[in-house]
Parts: C-alpha cells; sequence; structure tokens
C-alpha cells in the first residue's frame, strides 16, 4: 500500500513538472524579439503624506514636494539658487511705474489631458486666490497677492497682472512652490489635478503613497526618465534610512544627522549635506520685563556661546549664525555688530541689572525642527548658559502644536523659533521683525520705526546694489536693538542611492525630480 | 496545686510563643527568600541615594556640563560618560533614584489612601453606595492605566507633581477592588460584629477593625505598585509627557538618548538599566512580601 502511494505521489510529481516546464516554454519559444523593457521605477521616501495636491490650499513642503512634478509655475528658480528664469512664461515686461507686468507664455505647452495652454488658465488659477475669491483655507495667497489688484488675459498667450504699488519680491514670491502652480480649472484639483509637468498624477493611497506616470508629451526638449515615479511614506527616520541603504527606495529626506555616519558607511548611498535657506532663533518677549529693556537683552546674548551650539549640539550640521538671514542671499551683512559672547561681562551686567534676582520662563518646542534638529534641548543648553552667570531660568517645552498659542499669548520671557526662506529675497525673512507683523509673524512685540521705514523702502526700490545697502542697514538696526539672538542655519540633508544622477538639492527646500535619472 | 502550678508554667510559656508577631515572623520568613533580599538590597541602595545622592554625585546633575564635553563615552572621569549637553550620565541616573521613589511612594500613597476609603465604604456598606463607586472604578479600569495618565497629563502639563497625580489617579481603581474583596471578606467576622454590637461607630470599625485585618494583600498589591508607577512615569517621560528640563528623570533620559542610539548608545543603556534594576527589585520585593504573608504557604 505505501509504494503505491508513494508512486502515484511521483506520478503525480512528474506530470506536474512537465506541465510547469511546458508553460514556461511558452514565452521562451516567441521571445526571439528583444523583452518589453521593465518599467523605470524611482521610489522617494518621506516623512508624511501631502495634505492636497492642489497648492493653492497649502503651506507645507511635504505637499509641495509632489505638486512640484505634477505642476508648473510661470517662473522658476535656478537649481541651486533662488535667481528667477522663465518657465511656463517664456519672458515678461515690467511697466515703468513697476506696478504693470505682462507675461509672455510658452507656446506649444499641453496639459496632460492633450489640451493647450492658454492665458485664461492662468488667470483662472490667479483669481481664485485674488482678495475678492480667497477662501481662509488659502494660507499663502494673502502673502503672495497682496499687491495685486487685477490678472487679465490680454491674448492666448499673454496675461496682464496690476499691482496696486511697486513690488519687488513679488516676481520671486511667483516661482515659490506653493504661490501659483498652473493647473488645468477644474472642481477637484486637490484631488486630480491636471497641470503641465513632467510627471502626471496616477492615484493616491492616503498615509501610503502618490503615484506619478511619465508625461510623454512633456513640453521641454528633455523628457522626464521615470516611468513611474513614487512618494513613498514611511515615518520613522531611522526605519527611513534602512530603507535607502537596503535600496527599497531611491532617495529620503528627513534625514538625522545622528545616522549620517551609518548612511554614509554603507558605500550604497550618497548623502548631499547644503547650507540650508534657514534661520534658528531665540528671542526675547520684549511686551514685559526684563526684556522691554535693551540692556537686559544685551546682557543675556552675552551668556550665550553659539559657536558652542553649532559644533557640540548640533555636531557640526549646521553654521553659526553671524546676522539674520544666511550668507548667500543678497543684502547679506556679514557684520552687523551681533552682540558678542563673553561671559564676564554677561556676569556683572546680569549682576548690575538685578537679572539674577528675576525668574526667567524659557518655553521651546519639544520636537526636532527643520532649522533645529535637536529640538527642546536647545532651550536646556541655553539654561545652562543662563545658569553660568546667574539667571536662573526655568524650562517648559511644548508640543509644536501647542507652541505657536502659547508664543502668540507671550507665555515666555525667552522663546524659540525658526524660519525656512520662500523665495531667497531679504523681505522674506527680515519681515518676522517688521512693526506691522505685531500679532501674525512677529512674537516680540518689538518694533522700531527706523526699521520699518528701512524695510518698506527696500521693498520699493528694484533689485540692485541699493536695495540691498537698504537691507544690510536694516541688519545693523537689529543687531543693535537685539530682539532676536541668532543661533544657527542648519544644513539640508538628502540622501540617494549611488546610481542616482543628475539631483542637487535646492536652498528653498524644494523637490525637483525632473532631470534626474538612474 | 501541683496541677496548677504546671498550668501558671504553661501559661507563662504560652504567651512567650504568641508573643512572636506576625510582622516578624514575615520578616523571618522574608528573609530566607533570597531573591527578595536582593531586591530589598537594590531598593536599600535607591533609598540611600535618593536620601543622599545630593552629597555623592560627582558633578552638578542639572547644570554640571559643559557642550565640550557631550557625547563622551564611560571613562575615568564620567563613569557612565556625558549626555548631549555634557553632564555626567552617572550623576544624572543617582539624581534620578530620587525622582522615581519620589514620584513611586507618592502616587501609590496617594493611590493607596483614596482606594482604601472608597474600597472599605464600597465593601462594607453594600448596596447601591457599593454600585456607584465599583462600576465608577470599572469604567477607569476599561481604559489602560497609561492611556488614561497621558490624558491626564495632557490636560495637565508636564511636572513631577502633575505626573504624580496622574498616576495615582488613573491607580486608584485597583487598589479600592482589592480593599473591597478584602473588607468583605472580614466583614462578617465575629469580632466585627462584636465591635458593632458594643456600639463602635463605623469609622471606627472600619478604622481599627476592618483595615488591619486587610493589610497583607494591601501591602503586597503597594510594593508591586510602586514598580509600576516608576516604570508609568518613565513611559511619561520617554513620550516627552514627563517632567520639565533640565530634570534628571530616567524616562525622560532614555527618550532623549534614543536620538543617539547609532553614535552614543551609552544615553540609552543606562537610564534603562536604572529603569530595569529598580522596577525589577521592586517586583522581587513584592513577591516575597507576597509568599511570606500568605498564610496558605505558612510553613508548619
Amino acid at each position: 500500500m505505501k509504494n503505491m502511494k508513494k508512486t502515484w505521489i511521483a506520478l503525480l510529481l512528474l506530470v506536474a513538472m512537465i506541465l510547469s516546464a511546458g508553460c514556461g516554454a511558452q514565452p521562451a519559444a516567441d521571445g526571439d524579439e528583444p523583452a518589453q523593457a521593465e518599467p523605470k521605477i524611482f521610489v522617494y521616501a518621506r516623512g508624511s503624506d501631502s495634505i492636497s495636491l492642489d497648492s493653492a490650499f497649502v503651506s507645507d513642503g511635504e505637499s509641495s514636494k509632489v505638486l512640484n512634478q505634477i505642476a508648473d509655475t510661470l517662473v522658476r528658480y535656478k537649481d541651486g539658487s533662488t535667481e528667477i528664469m522663465p518657465w511656463l512664461a517664456e519672458s515678461w515686461d515690467i511697466s515703468e511705474d513697476g506696478t504693470e507686468y505682462l507675461f509672455h507664455l510658452r507656446e506649444g505647452v499641453k496639459f496632460h489631458d492633450g489640451s493647450d495652454l492658454t492665458a485664461e488658465d492662468v488667470v483662472w488659477n490667479f483669481d481664485r486666490q485674488l482678495a475678492d475669491n480667497r477662501t481662509s483655507d488659502m494660507p499663502y495667497a494673502s502673502f503672495t497677492f497682496a499687491d495685486v489688484v487685477s490678472v487679465e488675459a490680454v491674448d492666448p498667450l499673454t496675461v496682464k497682472i496690476i499691482l496696486t504699488k511697486p513690488s519687488t519680491p513679488f516676481i520671486a514670491n511667483l516661482a515659490m512652490s506653493l504661490s501659483v502652480q498652473i493647473y488645468k480649472p477644474g472642481d477637484d484639483v486637490a484631488e486630480n489635478p491636471i497641470g503641465t509637468g513632467s510627471y502626471k498624477f496616477d492615484s493616491w493611497k492616503k498615509d501610503e503613497s502618490i503615484t506619478l506616470l511619465k508625461n510623454e508629451d512633456f513640453w521641454g526638449d528633455e523628457k522626464p526618465s521615470f516611468d513611474k515615479l513614487i512618494f513613498k511614506v514611511t515615518k520613522e527616520n531611522a526605519v527611513r534610512a534602512t530603507e535607502l541603504m537596503s535600496g527599497q527606495v531611491d532617495m529620503i529626506d528627513g534625514i538625522s544627522f545622528n545616522d549620517v555616519e551609518q548612511l554614509e558607511s554603507s558605500g550604497e548611498v550618497e548623502v548631499e549635506k547644503v547650507a540650508g535657506m534657514n534661520i534658528n532663533y531665540m528671542a526675547f518677549n520684549t511686551t514685559r520685563a526684563p526684556f522691554d529693556n535693551k540692556e537686559a537683552r544685551v546682557a543675556i546674548a552675552k551668556a550665550i556661546n553659539t559657536q558652542e551650539i553649532v559644533d557640540f549640539l548640533y555636531q557640526g550640521y549646521a553654521t553659526k549664525a553671524e546676522s539674520f538671514f544666511p550668507d548667500f542671499m543678497p543684502g547679506y551683512n556679514g557684520d552687523p555688530g551681533l552682540t558678542e559672547y563673553d561671559v564676564e561681562a554677561a556676569k556683572a551686567e546680569v549682576a548690575a541689572l538685578g537679572l539674577d534676582q528675576t525668574p526667567i520662563k524659557i518655553i521651546c518646542y519639544s520636537n526636532p525642527r527643520p532649522y533645529n534638529p535637536a529640538g527642546g534641548k536647545l532651550a536646556e543648553t541655553v539654561q545652562a548658559y543662563l545658569n553660568e552667570v546667574g539667571v536662573t531660568a526655568e524650562v517648559v517645552v511644548y508640543p509644536w502644536t501647542d507652541y505657536r498659542d502659547k508664543v502668540n499669548q507671550y507665555e515666555g520671557d525667552i522663546y524659540f523659533m525658526g524660519w525656512i526662506g520662500d523665495n531667497g529675497d531679504p523681505d522674506n525673512f527680515l519681515t518676522l521683525l517688521e512693526g506691522a507683523s505685531i500679532g501674525g509673524l512677529n512674537d516680540t512685540g518689538w518694533s522700531s520705526p527706523e526699521f520699518d521705514a528701512l524695510m518698506n523702502k527696500g521693498r520699493e526700490l528694484p533689485n540692485g546694489e541699493e536695495r540691498w545697502e537698504t537691507y544690510r542697514q536694516a541688519q545693523e538696526v537689529l543687531a543693535q536693538e537685539v530682539p532676536w539672538v541668532p543661533i544657527s542655519h542648519a544644513l539640508d540633508l538628502g540622501a540617494w542611492r549611488t546610481n542616482v544622477t543628475g539631483y542637487e538639492l535646492h536652498p528653498t527646500g524644494r523637490v525637483n525630480l525632473f532631470g534626474v535619472d538612474k | 496545686m501541683t496541677e496548677e502550678v504546671k498550668n501558671e508554667s504553661n501559661e507563662e510559656i504560652v504567651p512567650v510563643e504568641q508573643g512572636v508577631s506576625p510582622w516578624r515572623d514575615m520578616w523571618d520568613r522574608l528573609k530566607q527568600n533570597k531573591a527578595a533580599m536582593f531586591g530589598l538590597a537594590i531598593v536599600g541602595l535607591l533609598v540611600f541615594f535618593a536620601l543622599f545622592g545630593k552629597y555623592l554625585t560627582p558633578y552638578d546633575p542639572l547644570y554640571g556640563g559643559s557642550l565640550k564635553e557631550s557625547l563622551q563615552g564611560p571613562s575615568r572621569a564620567h563613569w557612565l560618560g556625558t549626555d548631549e549637553q555634557g553632564r555626567d550620565m552617572l550623576s544624572r541616573i543617582i539624581a534620578g533614584a530620587a525622582i522615581s521613589l519620589r514620584v513611586g511612594l507618592s502616587a501609590v500613597g496617594i493611590a493607596l489612601s483614596c482606594g482604601m476609603l472608597i474600597g472599605a465604604v464600597a465593601g462594607y456598606y453594600g448596596g447601591k453606595i457599593d454600585m456607584i463607586l465599583m462600576r465608577l472604578m470599572d469604567i477607569m479600569l476599561a481604559f489602560p492605566s497609561l492611556l488614561l495618565a497621558i490624558a491626564f497629563m495632557s490636560v495637565l502639563g508636564r511636572g513631577i507633581e502633575n505626573a504624580i497625580i496622574a498616576i495615582s489617579i488613573v491607580t486608584i481603581p485597583q487598589y479600592a477592588r482589592i480593599v473591597r474583596g478584602s473588607v468583605l471578606s472580614v466583614k462578617e467576622n465575629e469580632y466585627v460584629q462584636a465591635a458593632r454590637a458594643i456600639g463602635n461607630p463605623d469609622w471606627r470599625i472600619i478604622l481599627y477593625h476592618v483595615i488591619p485585618n486587610i493589610l497583607p494583600p494591601i501591602i503586597v498589591r503597594a510594593t508591586l505598585g510602586i514598580s509600576i508607577a516608576i516604570l508609568d512615569t518613565s513611559a511619561l517621560g520617554f513620550l516627552g509627557l514627563g517632567v520639565q528640563p533640565p530634570t534628571a528623570e530616567w524616562g525622560t533620559m532614555l527618550g532623549a538618548g534614543r536620538a543617539y542610539f547609532f553614535n552614543a548608545n551609552h544615553l540609552v543603556l543606562f537610564p534603562g538599566l536604572a529603569i530595569t534594576f529598580t522596577v525589577m527589585a521592586f517586583n522581587l520585593l513584592g513577591d516575597g512580601l507576597r509568599d511570606a504573608l500568605d498564610p496558605r504557604i505558612r510553613k508548619g
């Protein structure tokens, strides 16, 4: 019996083998012509998902990463800088008084659905964000279109924009990822965007991945390289780094500097570090004692060793801030006269001002931010510096979501904050300390007529030495008054497999995968 | 006569034997349990650190560092290395003992007092009061205690006091249930009935006649409860909901060190070991006490 069973099983196996071999041989038989190439797929892993695919409704970097590939802007930043270059608009004319812009659109640009791009489409994208039409959930609209009166189509390829007053940052604002991307007019841009970009939208699995497909009819001379582009969400930093090392993904962002050594030593990964367009700062609440007094602010500033913070707390993954925005931006003042670190002078001044008798409240966010990868640990470091000069400070840390409100309500005497530049214009950074921004972006409560006058002047001057000089003076005012202690500029980190070519990190944090190959 | 004398001499011996108090008895048996004694020794060491730690720490645990010395591995100058602020890890771990013990003891103290009151009232009076109180406790027990503690912390804000409050509130039901059960088992005893018959008020009966007789299970529960409270504090600290910086709390240190896992793992290792040993010590001691106090496994 047993033997019989065995024989049957052997026979069955034999038949199965023959059948499967036959099936397997089938494609080989008519496979003499070259087999179709495997689709070329590129996977980009990041920490969280997009919020929307419509640029008008988002203010976060994650959303911009995807929509940048799908849609285009009229003008664009050059690679590696914030200089403006033509994109959907081939050229533009600005009127004598600086209030009228004529944009000439590129010919032959097609949307993903095959229709032609016209001036009317551009007008639709602007119009919905203008003062009369915008809704409260368009976070950047009031910033980008503050001075815009009207936008109209002059002919199918010309768009006219009229401003209330000359505004030099306006053209730079148009290149921002989150200002006006040009979509085919429609009601469901957020879910099903039709753009003119090098990749077209395919599908979105919330909190998992967004898949884009190659736009075969892309208007540029060069064509996109990948058949499929996938933006994958991997929440944990360490897991994302492991996925990159094992080759499951091609590129990642959100890299902790503690993982860099491991990534680099794998030999499979290239880690790029570039100066980021950001500022990490400590700010004073000047609405009440003791920091309504400039001398108190100066005394504290002398106690903070920013070089040591950069070298040890950030382990060199940041550069010391010598002014209020990074040195590669125009109008930068390398020596505005910031308060120097001087612990002995700080001790004497603290004692003279009675700051050693004043309890100080420091508030900080708990989690790492792009400009401050150490998160709340920065506040602890500052607390120790203050202790050294005799100041007793209490540190209270809040989750980021609660923290913004606490800062707005003037909860602390000292608080920490940072800024990531949008457009490379000095105005974009310095506006954080304008009197007009109090209650909005200026949480110090500090203002100065002299500084505000310089800012207004700078906004109306055309780009050039005179404008940059105005901003250099503005930085000197700030250095004198010390509403902030500028600490550092964090390096931007990006990592990809060594076989990836044609990618570089952009100072604005923009992700542009057109031109990337592997 | 002789018989009477004999009787007297017998009676003289008997009181001596009965004079061995139950506590003495328990201690004798606990002494033989090696694991429990090991636990007790660590607890003793912790208490010593908590009381005299501030004279022992080689550096100031809060501000005694310089950034220049940050993230150093163990060395002769810093036996357990330094953290990201350049502070001595050994000093911070010693300082952390006081915080862990303080949270453990206070949280259990508060939870035990409230739990004992609720449990005793519910068990002694029974009926509707019992129904209402114990259903309330059941509702609280339906939530995982850590989740409830997180909810309390997010309302109260960070800080040691708030952690103590949060942890004690969420552990009240555990004590209330044990006390109620024990009260139910002793309240029908004759000595309780007798106390009631001679007109003692209820509070007096509960306080002097019921509670002293249900102490053993409560002591065991409380000892184990301390380890749970310490573990919960660490969990809250790890999740960033514990104490405010620069307080040296073990869970917070562990959470802060997590970012340096690849380049300075002593930041995770030592606070982790401190938590492990402390929790283990209280558990071993609690188990030993349970065995020593359990009449069923009492040897002839």
